[in-house]
């Protein structure tokens, strides 16, 4: 699976998110997205799988223009993993993932539906919760279910946003580990929204920086989380350890910080909230 | 059917029935065979329908619009309803007959809203919010005509009229069940193949796109389909009240919220509770209260200590 994108922009109004970004991600690994809040991270994820449309470039599913898939097509081939779930009325576990079979389902639940989901679950160490409400689990848990659902419908792209927001040290561990054995093992293209820069290194392939309306680097996790770098996108001051062949990445506290946090505090545009 | 101002035993309903089934002679008086067959058997089968209806029409409508205070009437079926049977009341229009006239005028006026909505999802994205918006909007436009048509017409017409917006059960007839259990069987089909979406949709806007769900356009199928059902059931009975909203809860307590399930279950639990209350309407007076009064009165309490007894946390 190939996606690329050429020449993308996005703007809401005249107030602009990314400017002119080029991205090719061409084989199964694991791809973090980082960058400041506001930098356009989940915009740029939403022009990938049509959530939302770009003001003016394309995106290439395989050589395709993603305008001429059908919505059902394109959820065949690329899951997606919002950054929250706001249900009203929720179902049981097993139920919400099962709707992960839907792009691929008939009128009725197979059991080979009902196999994959709980296939899934269990990769995620959810299978005790299968029979559960949804709304009963943590806020942990449901990024679990999320990620298992998103397995279910058993992609060739699958794009998340923040899935290890509201986990543990432990579970961002082991998500972010899975992520990357899913892209190994199933040949799948992963690609993910970060926040932690020390489990981002760790695990990522191809860590890709955006900031100040483009993508500002890209490369392996080596060549990108550097002292500058972080600097540049966060204002933070760092040092980098070498930790089992990756950067490490300790931040460090210090005045430089309130002046640049001042200097930063004009208001940005904001962009990547999920129903913008 | 045993319940009503006129007594007939269990026995002789059967026996009308087993009669009328299987074109046997009748042995029994002709009032008891026009009791049971001409009044109270096409009654019990509206009751049947019409709650089966209302609760199929809440149950979609609360998953589409993601509210648990969402019901049949929330996009502003109910008031289109009303004013028309007003307008056919007040101004004595007659076509056939002037209770056709009052049927037609009410399920033309009922899709009226819901026409508008889908009007409006040309310009704008049709969100729950929107529609909720937009259905209320509507609304208060009707409901303000009908108050003025009630206030400028005389007493005795604006009684008929206000009775008219209780609902009742007493004007059920043979006539009228086949085009109203047609309308809402065929919409319960479409909404039961639906259900797989509106659970997909459960999980927000963002997610059932990515599942391949024209959610917008999704949107609209099922408001139309909602829209006919209640309108179908409204425009004969009236507006009776609680059940459309009411009975997808009482069943989510028990089946929970998966719309394959929750869809098919909340018919029955809509009838059930809509005969019960007609039995209950029958009981307690003479003349039979209108049932829009009872499924209110009973089902208000009944549902209040639901709520206060479930543990699960259905909403």
């Amino acid at each position: 699976m190939e996606i690329r994108l050429e020449d993308l922009s996005f703007s809401y109004g005249s107030v602009p998110v990314f400017k002119d970004i080029n991205l090719v991600i061409d084989k199964p690994e694991l791809v973090c997205i980082l960058g400041p809040n506001g930098a356009g991270k989940s915009t740029l994820m939403h022009c990938m799988n049509k959530l939302q449309a770009p003001t003016s470039g394309t995106v290439y599913l395989d050589g395709k223009d993603l305008k001429t898939y059908s919505l059902k097509d394109l959820a065949k081939l690329v899951s997606f993993v919002p950054h929250t779930e706001d249900t009203t009325f929720s179902m049981s576990v097993l139920d919400t993932v099962l709707t992960g079979r839907l792009p691929h389902a008939g009128t009725l639940t197979t059991q080979e539906d009902v196999l994959i989901a709980a296939e899934n679950l269990k990769l995620l160490g959810m299978q005790k919760y299968a029979m559960q409400g949804f709304d009963e689990l943590s806020a942990g848990q449901h990024q679990k279910v999320m990620i298992a659902r998103s397995l279910t419908q058993e992609p060739k792209l699958m794009l998340l946003d923040e899935p290890t927001a509201n986990l543990d040290v432990k579970y961002q561990m082991l998500v972010m580990r899975l992520l990357r054995d899913v892209a190994r093992l199933k040949g799948i293209t992963v690609v993910t929204i970060c926040h932690d820069l020390n489990v981002t290194s760790m695990y990522a392939d191809r860590v890709v920086m955006l900031y100040d309306h483009r993508i500002y680097a890209d490369g392996t996790p080596a060549e990108v989380l550097t002292e500058d770098n972080i600097k540049i996108l966060y204002g933070i001051e760092c040092q980098i350890i070498d930790i089992q062949g990756r950067p490490h990445i300790a931040l460090l506290d210090g005045d430089e910080l309130d002046s640049h946090l001042e200097d930063n505090l004009t208001i940005r545009p904001t962009s990547g909230t999920d129903d913008a | 059917m045993t319940v009503g101002s006129y007594p007939i035993t269990m026995g002789e309903v059967y026996q009308v029935i087993v009669d009328h089934l299987f074109d046997l002679g009748s042995p029994l008086e002709n009032i008891d065979q026009r009791v049971v067959w001409e009044q109270r058997m096409p009654r019990l089968l509206t009751a049947v329908v019409a709650g089966a209806g209302l609760a199929v029409s809440g149950a979609s409508m609360q998953s589409m619009m993601k509210n648990p205070l969402a019901d049949p009437y929330t996009t502003g079926i109910s008031s289109g309803a009303s004013f028309g049977a007003v307008i056919a009341i007040t101004l004595g229009i007659s076509i056939g007959s002037h209770s056709a006239a009052t049927v037609i005028f009410a399920f033309v006026f009922s899709l009226v809203p819901a026409a508008v909505i889908v009007l409006l999802s040309r310009f704008k994205r049709a969100t729950a919010a929107m529609m909720i918006l937009a259905g209320i909007s509507v609304m208060y436009i009707f409901n303000a005509m009908t108050q003025y048509m009630m206030l400028v017409s005389d007493a005795e017409t604006t009684a008929s009229a206000f009775e008219w917006t209780i609902g009742t059960l007493n004007k059920a007839s043979w006539s009228s069940l086949p085009v109203m259990a047609s309308v809402v069987a065929a919409g319960s089909v479409v909404l039961m193949i639906l259900s797989r979406f509106l659970n997909a949709m459960n999980s927000g806007d963002n997610y059932a796109k990515t599942v391949g769900i024209n959610v917008e356009r999704m949107r609209v199928i099922l408001l139309i389909t909602i829209s006919v059902v209640s309108a179908s059931v409204v425009s004969f009975t009236g507006i009776i009240g609680f059940v459309g909203l009411v009975a997808p809860h009482v069943t989510r307590i028990f089946l929970g919220s998966d719309n394959r399930y929750l869809i098919p279950g909340s018919m029955l639990m809509g009838a059930t509770m809509l005969v019960l209350c007609d039995i209950l309407a029958k009981s307690f007076t003479t003349t039979a209260l209108p049932i829009g009064i009872v499924t209110a009165f009973v089902g208000g309490p009944v549902f209040l200590f639901l709520i206060i007894r479930q543990k699960k946390e259905v909403w």
